[in-house]
């Protein structure tokens, strides 16, 4: 009695030595099982081997991935001041610096943005940025279009409604007005 | 067993036949499984070049996400490695782990270098893995040097300037060497954006090619046996074998310095000195790094004029024909003669007691 | 107050109950977890019936109940001793609520050790089905202590529902109980599978041994299978307060954006997490390499993981021995009022005989620096007066003491770190007195250099 169970005892352990190993070569794992009394308890015997190989490989990647954690954070840019302050208005310029039927570009916090002084002399103001794949927009002084160079979008100066090419939306429009002789640009 | 029909082993065996079918893989590991690590109680140290390289894996790994946020630029260096430490999420824990990691592995390089010296691992057919082993080592201590500045804070600047203008005392290149590397005649912009260069392109491509060639020679001619297992009897040699029973160990052994290292970096970070300012008076009691303190403290103790050549000339010669014994002791010492094999031990017991004694001594000054 | 105190000079009396605490903790987990290991394993050996696992038993349970009870039993009395003289005040109050379950403690202490012995020297003479009726008895009363410490333990963080009914079974169950009995038990488990594997390590039969230090290895899987679950569970029920000294506290400008408090739960998960890796690497998939001094080595991190964690745990209750209640210098939160308006020195019965004897203005001040500072601060050792107050005069120094006597978090920051400093005003003048005595060198020091920064300082960078 003593003797069987102690050779079940070993023959366990060697198997799990074998099955790992064979796994490490990548052969079929024990295909030539003992076809003995014995072979009910050495499959037991193997499947608890496999779930301890699993359960401590599960483990121990998951402890690993936790390191990887801080290298996501430490790669998440950190809030800086610039996108932190939003900005809500700006004085662009002199209004004698933009005469009727000339446009500016300029920066308005975190994108870029478009002054517009139209002929019939009002100011409009949009958020610089096509709607089709995001280039920055420019005013054409000789079309009197806000025009994209990328793929030829064409916007209309007074509204920013999309009038040719490819723009799916009208430009997001920001409030311009003149306060002592200055433009000043601020959201809506 | 009930085997289902995309059971992980199936799918396992197949990748295997697949990769099987396409790579050498029988080849390789034949090559893997060949290697075999004598037993015996020296095996210690065989343990060593692994560390290193393990944290040479930790320094890329660091290297690259400092790099990340690092700008070499001199008004925006010191101010971005000061980001990292303190707005970063864990920078301070990179930052930190970088610059004991670089340390940790100059010290594991040391040991691995005296230990391979005194087993005589060098003697033929090894030569060629002392010379790319000496080479590395040479490269690491250039990656010391050039890392140092990077934060361009006050002792790095100051050990960066007298570091290059030891180099100028070399004769006839040093002066042009010293130019070149700094980019001009002050330490400035030129020699940040020059020390960055080598810091991360040019070290690391020569630093990836020795060592494939380090560790392919370890390969083909197997691990170096000292002479007091050489000399055993066949039946009471004992070996295991690399892969994957050596490997295991080593992975044990990784993790153990691993451990050491996030100790030293959680307990102790890394800090940072103010700005470096290049007209301010050098802070007292400046030194270099722990690993080039030895020669600091030689060439400091070498008189201003040793007969009609300068103090700082005949160091530098001195320190050179040490190294230069370290280069051609293969071929001194090849093994035939005790008398040499004797004259070389006592050659590395001078360097080692001397490296120690002087670098106590530059602590304690 | 109440009592004398042991001054400790250089380390602190705060070290001398540290370190004979870590050691007790290691002890105490290896009884515990090894008393659970000795039963689970003799009933595998009953039931293979397999003599060399019994044998391996035998010598593993003769070092494990030498150093269970005679350096459990040292230690633990050595806390007491310790405890009573460095921070009377507090003990008294711990003992006084709690006089009924430190009874219960001592007499499953008796039993556990009882048990041991007869388990130990009953190897071979009694038969098979009772030696194991024995291990499992040692086992559940080892449990049982545990089980009454934790209490205790666990209370001083989080007193729950005792601050208000003072009822003591609500201080024992209180909330953060099953969550750290849970992480305690797991700990225990890992431990004792360590220092199995170090015994197992020495077997000679390699099968066998190969055998054993796997079935060790896997002792070490249920803390990281369920430990995360319990700290989790342990850290929603300690107070706000103590979690915001983790990540802002004590220390956290100069060296980043992290106090050294995270930076010891960030160790301490590190070192868990590469504990996992080495038992899988190691003894799991490599059983026959696994030797002697790797086996050390292991047990040595493990150590230093439960040590780190342990500590940190100490720390979240600052600055209180019970949280929220009394502060960990013995002075009680509601008195803090009533002395700083009476005085302390004519409060507690020794200090009040002491204060009568005591002559001139410095003497007043360090009496008072003794019964309120002592119990964290040494003067030159450990976390160093003469280091702290730096270059301040005795001005200074008298300003900063009064931001400590404040009590609203927002002029006074370091509420959450330090007692309220309980004095009245002419106590407070005795105590700036003897504290300008301490970093007379410094401020000699800084008068010399004039505004330059510290050089020392600029040179340790060096390195």
């Amino acid at each position: 009695m003593s003797e069987s169970q102690d050779t079940n005892l070993i023959d366990a352990t060697e198997k799990e030595n074998t099955a790992g190993k064979k796994e490490c070569a990548g052969c079929q794992p024990c295909t030539n099982c003992p076809s003995s009394m014995e072979e009910q308890e050495a499959d037991e015997g193997m499947d608890r081997a496999q779930f301890f190989r699993a359960a401590f490989a599960c483990t121990a990647m998951c402890w690993g991935g936790v390191t990887l954690l801080p290298i996501f954070m430490y790669l998440n840019p950190p809030q800086t001041e610039e996108t932190k302050s939003k900005v809500t208005s700006l004085e662009v310029c002199k209004l004698s610096e933009l005469p009727k039927g000339t446009g500016r570009n300029f920066r308005f916090g975190s994108f870029p943005a478009l002054v517009i002084h139209t002929d019939d002399g009002q100011l409009h103001a949009f958020k610089a940025i096509c709607t089709h794949l995001g280039c920055t927009v420019q005013f054409r002084t000789d079309k009197q279009d806000i025009y994209c160079a990328c793929h030829g979008g064409q916007y209309d100066p007074s509204t920013g409604k999309n009038i040719a090419g490819p723009p799916p939306k009208p430009l997001p429009a920001l409030k311009a007005e003149v306060i002592n002789d200055m433009v000043i640009v601020s959201r809506v | 067993m009930v085997s289902h029909p995309v059971s992980p082993q199936k799918f396992a065996a197949r990748l295997n036949a697949f990769l099987r079918e396409r790579l050498p893989l029988e080849e390789l590991q034949a090559l893997a499984e060949k290697k075999k690590v004598p037993l015996h109680k020296h095996s210690l140290w065989y343990y060593l070049g692994g560390i290193a390289g393990m944290l040479l894996g930790v320094q890329i790994v660091t290297g690259l996400l400092l790099m990340v946020y690092y700008v070499p630029e001199i008004t925006s260096a010191h101010a971005s490695i000061l980001k990292i430490n303190t707005q970063i999420n864990f920078g301070w824990f990179v930052r930190s782990l970088h610059s004991w990691g670089a340390n940790l592995m100059i010290l594991a390089l040391f040991v691995h270098l005296f230990s391979t010296y005194f087993m005589k691992a060098y003697r033929k057919p090894r030569e060629l893995t002392w010379w790319t082993g000496l080479a590395l080592m040479g490269i690491c201590l250039g990656f010391g040097f050039t890392g140092y500045l990077l934060p361009w804070d006050d002792v790095s600047f100051f050990a960066t300037k007298i570091g290059l203008d030891v180099a100028s005392k070399v004769p006839f290149a040093g002066n042009l060497i010293a130019y070149m590397l700094r980019g001009g005649d002050a330490v400035s912009q030129a020699t940040i954006s020059r020390f960055f260069v080598i810091h991360v392109a040019i070290l690391p491509i020569l630093l990836i090619g020795l060592l494939g060639g380090h560790l392919l020679m370890v390969q083909v001619h197997n691990i170096s046996e000292p002479n007091s297992f050489k000399n055993l009897e066949p039946a009471e040699k004992t070996y295991e074998k690399f892969f994957p029973t050596f490997f295991l160990k080593d992975i044990l052994v990784w993790i153990l310095c691993l451990n050491a290292l996030f100790g030293l970096t959680m307990l102790s970070p890394w800090s940072l000195g103010p700005e470096a300012d290049p007209f301010a008076p050098a802070p007292i009691g400046i030194k270099p790094e722990w690993y080039f303190l030895a020669p600091f403290q030689f060439l400091k103790m070498m008189p201003a004029m040793v007969g009609p050549i300068e103090g700082e000339l005949v160091g530098l010669v001195l320190m050179s024909l040490v190294a230069v014994g370290f280069v051609l002791v293969p071929t001194f010492d090849s093994g035939a003669s005790t008398a040499r094999s004797r004259a070389a031990t006592w050659f590395g017991i001078v360097v080692v007691i001397s490296f120690a004694v002087l670098s106590i001594w530059g602590v304690l000054s | 107050m109440n009592y004398p105190l042991w001054v400790v000079p250089h380390i602190g009396g705060t070290w001398v109950i540290g370190i004979i605490s870590i050691i007790h903790v290691f002890i105490s987990h290896f009884a515990v977890g090894g008393g659970i290991f000795l039963a689970f394993a003799e009933e595998l050996a009953y039931k293979k019936n397999d003599d060399r696992i019994y044998d391996f038993l035998k010598q593993h349970s003769r070092f494990f109940v030498l150093l269970t009870t005679v350096a459990g039993a040292i230690t633990g009395v050595g806390i007491w001793f310790s405890v009573s003289l460095v921070s009377p005040d507090g003990l008294a109050s711990l003992i006084q609520s709690f006089t009924l379950a430190w009874a219960e403690e001592y007499l499953f202490f008796v039993a556990e050790l009882a048990t041991a012995f007869a388990y130990y020297y009953t190897w071979d003479r009694i038969s098979k089905t009772e030696h194991l009726f024995l291990a499992r008895l040692y086992m559940i009363f080892s449990i049982f202590t545990l089980v009454i410490i934790n209490g205790i333990l666990t209370f001083m963080l989080t007193p729950g529902k005792w601050m208000v009914n003072h009822y003591w079974l609500d201080g024992v169950f209180n909330p953060t109980y099953f969550p750290s009995l849970g992480i305690r038990i797991l700990i225990m488990l890992a431990i004792a599978g360590m220092y199995a594997l170090v015994t197992s390590s020495r077997i000679k039969e390699p099968r066998f041994r190969a055998f054993m230090v796997r079935y060790c290895a896997k002792w070490l899987l249920p803390v990281f299978i369920l430990g995360p679950i319990f700290m989790v569970w342990f850290l929603t029920q300690i107070p706000q307060a103590s979690i915001d000294t983790i990540f802002t506290g004590i220390q956290t400008s100069g060296v980043g954006n992290f106090s050294v408090l995270a930076r010891a739960l960030y160790l301490s998960m590190v070192l868990s997490g590469t504990i996992l890796l080495f038992a899988y690497f190691g003894p799991y998939l490599n059983p026959k390499a696994f030797t002697f001094r790797i086996a050390i080595m292991f047990m040595v991190c493990g150590l230093a993981v439960t040590g780190t964690t342990e500590w940190m745990r100490e720390m979240l209750r600052k600055p209180y021995v019970i949280y929220g209640y009394l502060y960990s210098n013995g002075i009680h939160k509601d008195d803090v009022q009533t002395i700083s308006s009476q005085g302390f020195l004519n409060k507690g019965k020794w200090a009040s005989a002491l204060a009568q004897h005591a002559n001139s203005e410095e003497e007043r001040g360090e009496l008072i620096f003794r019964y309120q500072c002592l119990a964290c601060h040494t003067a030159d050792g450990y976390r160093s007066m003469k280091k702290l107050l730096g270059a301040r005069d005795e001005e200074a120094i008298e300003n900063f003491l009064q931001i400590l006597r404040k009590t609203d978090p927002k002029s006074n920051n370091y509420t959450g770190i330090m007692p309220t400093l309980a004095v009245n005003d002419a106590e407070l003048k005795s105590l700036a007195k003897y504290l300008s005595t301490i970093n007379v060198e410094e401020r000699h020091h800084a008068e010399q250099v004039g505004a330059k920064p510290d050089v020392k300082e600029n040179a340790s960078t060096v390195q």
